[in-house]
């Protein structure tokens, strides 16, 4: 068993660069508001907040999260439960905790992480030929996660969810027609009653097709379109966009990403998009080398939820697909978001300090 | 964990990172074109607003007219949901009348400013209301209006600004235009989403704004203004005006005229014009001191010898002209003294009539003396035949305006010489440092100090036991000229036995003349039925009621022993 002794530099400065974007481009969206400092006041909290809470993480051994695997995706089910039944206006997504509002989708999203890697590795000798296991799979997520996430109404986060166990089970040694099936049930499925049937669902999808300045439903489709051609190649310059003078509402959370595409340009946009997939490749494959199954799982998948949230906010904020509240990892304003997104990073980092498989030993990537 | 399925999501998240990185190119380069074209429009707006104008001081530093930040209030009402829920809060809000606020949302359809009077402090208010109601076609903008404290005192000297364009239209706010800046500016203005400017792209290159002081003495004119207004209550002329004028200088201290207005309401009056400047009458006898004044210059009258005034007619070119009164002998001054036309006209008979006309001219009667808008420059066309030598003598074929009979009149008062009149004192940058200063200018030497040595007894004998014996004062030596001047009737086609001209023009105190006073008016009535109306009668209350006044406001000592009776 051979432990590395740092862990992975790149992983961590890529992070960090994000945060430093983040902080950046949060203040500049910002700024014009009748209060320049209110968000970037509390974005700044958040941070500090996060990094402490990414800290800690990285000191939890691994053999925690594996032993309170079940534990956690249970607390995470009570939460979303309770933010149902607390008092507040529709939809019910978040707990108030007084400094900031804690959004329990957030925490799923990790907990259904965790109960996947937990209950993949257990299975990992007798996984080849049976289907059960997996329909189980999908059936616990469903109906422990993704469901009530959907109740809330947050159909947006309830399909990542689903996503990223179709992922999650893709990167396992079930057959692949065990995992595809039932998804290819499941998606029309749930197209049909949670989208077709909503109107608001809907509109968001009128809104995608028809994306407008003068049709309500294409609004911030369009402005958010608009953004990423004003910006050009090379972007107007940091502070100097004009998308965020109200034209775009939520620029500092769901739309920060259409804000660099406009101050930064293709260039900025690009770069972001490179550090994601420079986490994304790192991630797996720190998480492919380790010995342990349960440790390259959990990698996997927290790799898996950064890179896929960052994929669907970018999604939505070039309307190549409906807008939907997604938050940019690390560089988004929103408090409950940045705080989780530092404790994967904690854990990704404890990860890749984590013993590796001994054929990837004198492999150098 | 399997490696090559990992690829395999490896290999779909690398997809949609091209998909993102090609979408973004087409976003931003390839259709960028198209997406900025659509919206072309969404962030700038040209909108025009007033700028704020320089101040206008009396010569004491006292505020004739100042700008004040407001706020004008605008709707566009083909966006206004609720009406009269609208109109109701606003005219709560605003105190404008309700039906009226209604009236406007119901029949107007774009932007419309219902207000440009607002006070600054309402603006948070408005903006409450706006959100409240959610009406967002509700908007306020920074404007300036133009606010006249004194009202209506001196309005018509000082004129008026449009409300619409920001620019002087009449009067000294006309003449200083280049100056005082305002106007409108057009300005690009960067917007929200909410339509709330954020910040000004582009301004139209701004005016200079100075600040003007005026020769105008705010207290002088208010006395003057009172002085008139009595004139108007008593006797109801058409027109009438007073006009102060310091002789030496040339500054204007004081022009009241009737009709008058108030530059806050300009747009109630319907005339707005300044008699005191724009307009030109027939001057009557206040003619004949000049041509008494021609005489001795040219030697051609004896103070002490005796004209035969021939019982009030006489007959030249075969037009008899008649005299108010039948006189018999009368001496140089006591022609003056009694204002004979007989004694008048066989005076300017005697004379050079090309001299004659030269002096009128020289006294600069006939020409505009350039310091208001819309100056009327007289009727002065000389004609040497003798009966319109006659005439002019005494006053009639020739017309001049007040402001021209005070600048000839400040001739006799301050030893001879022919002043510039000065309306604008000078203008001031805003740390109140002048930039620009009218120094009294001689224009040139009119009379000898002989002539009026033999003048001026004949004006001073004109007030103290003459025409204008009403109007004496009990402290100050004045001296001066009645007029009376016929009108044209054009229903008889011949001058009019019932309307007229009056006039009085003087200065005083004699001993040092500090003040030119004309005072006219147009087709004033009698007090009482049978009245006969004359320059000295109608003139004489409002010298009364102006000169002493003037000269305590002044902390001038009496140049004459109080009469004991």
């Amino acid at each position: 068993m051979v432990r590395e002794f740092y862990f992975d530099k790149i992983l961590f400065f890529s992070f960090i660069l994000l945060i430093i974007i983040g902080l950046t481009f949060v203040y500049s969206a910002t700024f014009v508001m009748n209060d320049s400092f209110h968000y970037i006041k509390r974005h700044l909290f958040a941070v500090a907040l996060g990094l402490v809470a990414g800290f800690f993480a990285y000191l939890v051994p691994i053999s925690f999260w594996k032993n309170y695997a079940v534990h956690i995706f249970l607390i995470s089910f009570s939460l979303l439960i309770l933010v149902l039944f607390l008092p507040g206006d529709y939809p019910k997504r978040w707990i108030n905790l007084f400094i900031f509002n804690f959004q329990p989708s957030e925490f799923t999203k990790f907990a259904t992480v965790l109960f996947l890697a937990k209950y993949i590795s257990k299975k990992a000798t007798q996984l080849e030929n049976k289907w059960e296991p997996v329909v189980l799979i999908y059936g616990v997520v469903f109906l422990f996660a993704a469901f009530p996430i959907a109740v809330e109404p947050h159909k947006g986060a309830a399909l990542y969810i689903m996503v990223l166990t179709l992922l999650m089970l893709i990167s396992s040694k079930f057959k692949l027609r065990y995992v595809l099936a039932p998804a290819l049930v499941l998606l029309p499925l749930f197209f049909l009653f949670f989208i077709v049937k909503s109107e608001y669902a809907m509109s968001r999808f009128k809104g995608m097709f028809e994306a407008s300045p003068h049709s309500k439903e294409g609004y911030q489709s369009f402005q958010s379109m608009l953004a990423f051609a004003k910006g050009g190649l090379f972007g107007e310059g940091l502070g100097q966009g004009t998308q965020k003078l109200k034209y775009l509402p939520e620029i500092h959370t769901d739309y920060i990403f259409a804000l660099i595409g406009e101050e930064a340009g293709f260039v900025g946009a690009f770069t972001v998009l490179c550090i994601f997939l420079l986490i994304f490749y790192r991630g797996v494959k720190i998480s492919l080398e380790k010995r342990d199954e349960f440790t390259g799982l959990l990698g996997l998948g927290i790799t898996y939820l950064i890179t896929l949230n960052a994929v669907f906010h970018m999604v939505v904020n070039l309307n190549i697909g409906p807008s939907t509240g997604f938050t940019l990892p690390f560089v988004s304003y929103g408090g409950s978001s940045l705080i989780m997104n530092c404790i994967y990073m904690g854990i990704l980092l404890r990860v890749s300090k984590e013993p590796v498989s001994i054929e990837y030993l004198k492999i150098r990537w | 964990m399997d490696k090559s399925r990992v690829k395999l999501v490896l290999f779909l998240f690398f997809s949609l990172f091209c998909i993102i990185t090609g979408r973004m190119l087409y976003l931003q380069w390839i259709n960028q074109e198209h997406y900025l074209n659509t919206a072309k429009n969404q962030y700038f707006q040209s909108e025009k607003i007033k700028l704020p104008r320089g101040t206008i001081y009396d010569r004491n530093g006292k505020f004739l007219v100042i700008s004040v930040p407001k706020l004008a209030v605008y709707v566009v009402p083909k966006f206004i949901k609720n009406k009269e829920t609208t109109a109701k809060q606003l005219s709560l809000l605003l105190g404008i009348p309700y039906e009226e606020l209604l009236n406007i949302l119901n029949t107007r359809k774009n932007y419309t400013v219902i207000t440009d009077n607002v006070d600054l402090e309402l603006k948070p208010k408005i903006l409450k209301l706006r959100s409240d109601l959610k009406e967002w076609n509700i908007g306020i903008e920074e404007t300036n209006i133009r606010y006249y404290p004194q009202n209506e005192i001196a309005g018509s000297t000082i004129g008026y600004v449009s409300r619409k364009t920001g620019l002087g239209l009449e009067g000294v706010e006309y003449l200083l235009n280049d100056y005082l800046g305002g106007g409108i500016a057009d300005l690009i203005v960067l917007r929200d989403a909410q339509g709330n400017p954020v910040s000004i792209e582009k301004a139209s290159a701004e005016k200079l704004s100075y600040n003007a002081v005026l020769s105008i003495d705010l207290n002088i004119q208010y006395i003057a203004e009172e002085a008139l207004k009595e004139l108007v209550v008593q006797r109801d002329p058409l027109e009438a005006s007073v006009l102060i004028m310091n002789p030496k200088t040339g500054e204007i201290l004081a022009s009241a005229t009737y009709p008058n207005y108030d530059p806050n309401y300009y747009y109630k009056y319907k005339i707005r014009k300044n008699i005191n400047f724009q307009h030109a009458y027939e001057v009557g006898s206040v003619a004949k001191p000049i041509v008494l004044a021609e005489a001795v210059e040219e030697g051609k009258v004896n103070m002490n010898e005796v004209i035969d005034c021939l019982n009030g007619g006489i007959e030249v070119d075969g037009v008899r002209i008649r005299d108010h009164k039948r006189f018999g002998l009368l001496t140089p001054i006591q022609i003056i003294q009694h204002s004979s036309n007989v004694g008048a006209i066989k005076i300017a008979l005697r004379l050079d009539s090309k001299r004659l006309y030269d002096k009128y001219i020289q006294l600069g009667f006939g020409r505009k003396t350039g310091i208001f808008p819309g100056e009327a420059s007289g009727f002065l066309r000389p004609d040497y035949r003798p009966v319109n030598v006659a005439y002019s003598s005494i006053g009639q074929n020739w017309t001049a305006t007040p402001l021209q009979v005070a600048v000839a009149y400040s001739a006799f008062a301050n030893g001879g010489y022919l002043v510039k009149p000065i309306l604008v004192k000078g203008l001031t940058d805003n740390s109140g440092k002048f930039i620009q200063y009218s120094q009294p200018q001689v224009v040139r030497k009119v009379f000898s100090k002989e002539v009026l040595d033999k003048v001026i007894p004949a004006m001073i004998e004109v007030v103290e036991n003459g025409t204008a014996k009403g109007g004496k004062s009990e402290f100050f030596t004045i001296a001066g000229k009645t007029g009376t001047a016929q009108k044209y009737d054009p229903s008889i086609k011949a001058l009019s036995n019932t309307k007229w001209y009056t006039w009085f023009a003087g200065f005083f105190p004699v001993s040092d003349p500090k003040f030119t006073v004309v005072i006219f008016a147009n087709e004033p009535k009698p007090k009482f039925p049978g009245e006969h109306i004359g320059g000295g009668g109608v003139s004489a209350d409002v010298l009364k009621n102006l000169v002493d006044r003037v000269m305590f406001y002044y902390k001038n000592k009496p140049d004459k022993q109080p009469s004991n009776q």
